[in-house]
């Protein structure tokens, strides 16, 4: 019972999460052969135990659209009985006929890549247009952004430019002192905090995706 | 002999961090007393989403971010931190909650944290496997399917704390269309803290991010970890300052020292 209940303990994973970090630190800091080695065997099963998770993530959909299926969802099932068929139809093809098959060619070409670039292609437009949309003045602090990005925006529209030359000077200096300082800043002080995070984690005190 | 004194140097930084971090953990061990943390709105402001969302019968999303555990793992880790709290909140008030992923190795993640607090607040029949939802390791696939789930489903919260690049702005104008409230969070590495400050009701800006499990929990620990590295900050602006002054002063310092 006893080792069934440290079997089942948090302290298992956090020692892994430990000892992962430990190698991952020493690679940087001590470029051996011996150490790079186990670090790259760690990098490789993290990308296995990656891999495995895609089955995971496959279960989960086929729960979840399973349950809209079920109980007739509203406006949603229709597309869950297309999901469930077009990831079964991509699954059984590739495991027939293997992924470099013409028939799972075909279906890769004519029917996932032309959606993902209409999607790709809707979403650009759609990237400026709800940036407008959006960028409503809430605050200081996005109210000054507005007025930096219009100067921005002046300062790259040479018809603007030709007739007010010196909007091109403030953009300038915009972009390259106050944007550059605080980006700097802003770089510096996250830098730290993830260092400070990654330390925590490596002391075992932070412990969130244990489920603690 | 360059590189060599260089990492030399970076292992005396990461010693002292590391020697300020273990003083200040001892520390709030032996029971001494922690400073407090400056109020953070964001972090604040989940618990008033999540009562407007109970109030108003409609869910709570969660977008657990963009990057991997494999890489960009920090943002999702503070990610997960901020789901511990809403969950938590969630199972108490009883509102619905929708965690979209991205990466499918986050998903077991998310689903412990969700269940342990959902058994936490002593509600575990209330929590659905359902709730936590894989859509594609695709961004804009993924983007896709969480807009949709917004606007279909009309979420009254949407929490966007994590690694985001530019479809911040598409998730979170699919909030302002169904008038979400909207919490947002970026160490702006991503390139997104910009979309997010106009388009969030609430955002935290980079390393705050970092802060919010100490800010949530308040734990002594979790909260003496943050004031060590408040202090290393100043030790970096002390070394940064030193090095302005020896790089605009080295001529003169050079003409002296030849003197």
């Amino acid at each position: 019972m006893m080792y069934l209940a440290f079997i089942k303990s948090k302290q298992i994973p956090l020692a892994i999460t430990v000892i992962i970090t430990i190698f991952m630190l020493l690679e940087y800091y001590y470029p051996e052969p011996i150490v790079k080695n186990i670090s790259k065997d760690i990098r490789d099963w993290s990308v296995i135990i990656a891999a495995f998770a895609l089955g995971l993530g496959a279960a989960n959909l086929l729960r979840v659209h399973s349950q809209n299926i079920q109980r007739r969802t509203k406006d949603i099932w229709p597309f869950s009985i297309l999901l469930i068929f077009t990831l079964l139809l991509f699954f059984g093809i590739g495991v027939i006929f293997g992924i470099e098959h013409p028939a799972y060619n075909w279906l890769y070409v004519n029917g996932y890549l032309i959606l993902y670039s209409a999607v790709f292609s809707l979403i650009s437009f759609y990237v400026i247009t709800s940036f407008y949309r959006a960028m409503s003045v809430r605050s200081l602090e996005s109210g000054l952004l507005i007025v930096c990005a219009i100067f921005s925006m002046f300062r790259n529209t040479p018809a603007v430019i030709s007739i007010f030359p010196y909007l091109d000077t403030i953009g300038s200096w915009l972009l390259d002192v106050p944007n550059a300082g605080v980006e700097r800043a802003a770089i510096i002080t996250t830098a730290i905090g993830v260092i400070a995070f990654s330390l925590r984690v490596l002391l075992g005190r932070e412990r969130a995706q244990l489920g603690e | 002999m360059h590189c060599l004194v260089e990492r030399i140097a970076q292992v005396m930084m990461l010693a002292i961090f590391v020697f300020v971090i273990l003083y200040k953990f001892i520390k709030a061990t032996s029971g001494a007393p922690v400073p407090t943390i400056r109020a953070l709105p964001p972090l604040d402001a989940i618990k008033e989403a999540i009562g407007r969302a109970v109030e108003m019968g409609r869910p709570v999303h969660h977008s657990m971010g963009m990057s991997q555990l494999t890489s960009g793992a920090s943002e999702t880790l503070v990610s997960a931190a901020v789901l511990e709290y809403v969950a938590g909140l969630t199972a108490n008030t009883g509102a619905d909650l929708i965690v979209t992923i991205r990466h499918p190795e986050v998903l077991p993640v998310a689903q412990e944290i969700v269940r342990v607090a959902y058994v936490k607040a002593g509600k575990p029949e209330a929590y659905k496997p359902s709730m936590i939802r894989y859509l594609s390791s695709t961004q804009w696939s993924y983007v896709a399917g969480a807009m949709g789930i917004m606007q279909r489903e009309k979420v009254a919260a949407n929490i966007l704390i994590g690694s985001f690049a530019a479809e911040s702005i598409l998730l979170s104008e699919a909030g302002n269309r169904i008038g979400a409230m909207q919490i947002g969070g970026g160490s702006g590495f991503g390139g997104n803290l910009a979309f997010l400050a106009v388009c969030c009701d609430y955002c935290l800006y980079a390393d705050e991010m970092y802060a919010a499990r100490a800010y949530l929990t308040k734990d002594p620990i979790q909260i003496a970890g943050i004031s060590a590295q408040d202090i290393y900050k100043l030790f970096v602006l002390g070394l940064l300052i030193i090095g302005l002054l020896l790089y605009r002063y080295t001529d003169w310092l050079y003409k002296i020292l030849s003197i």
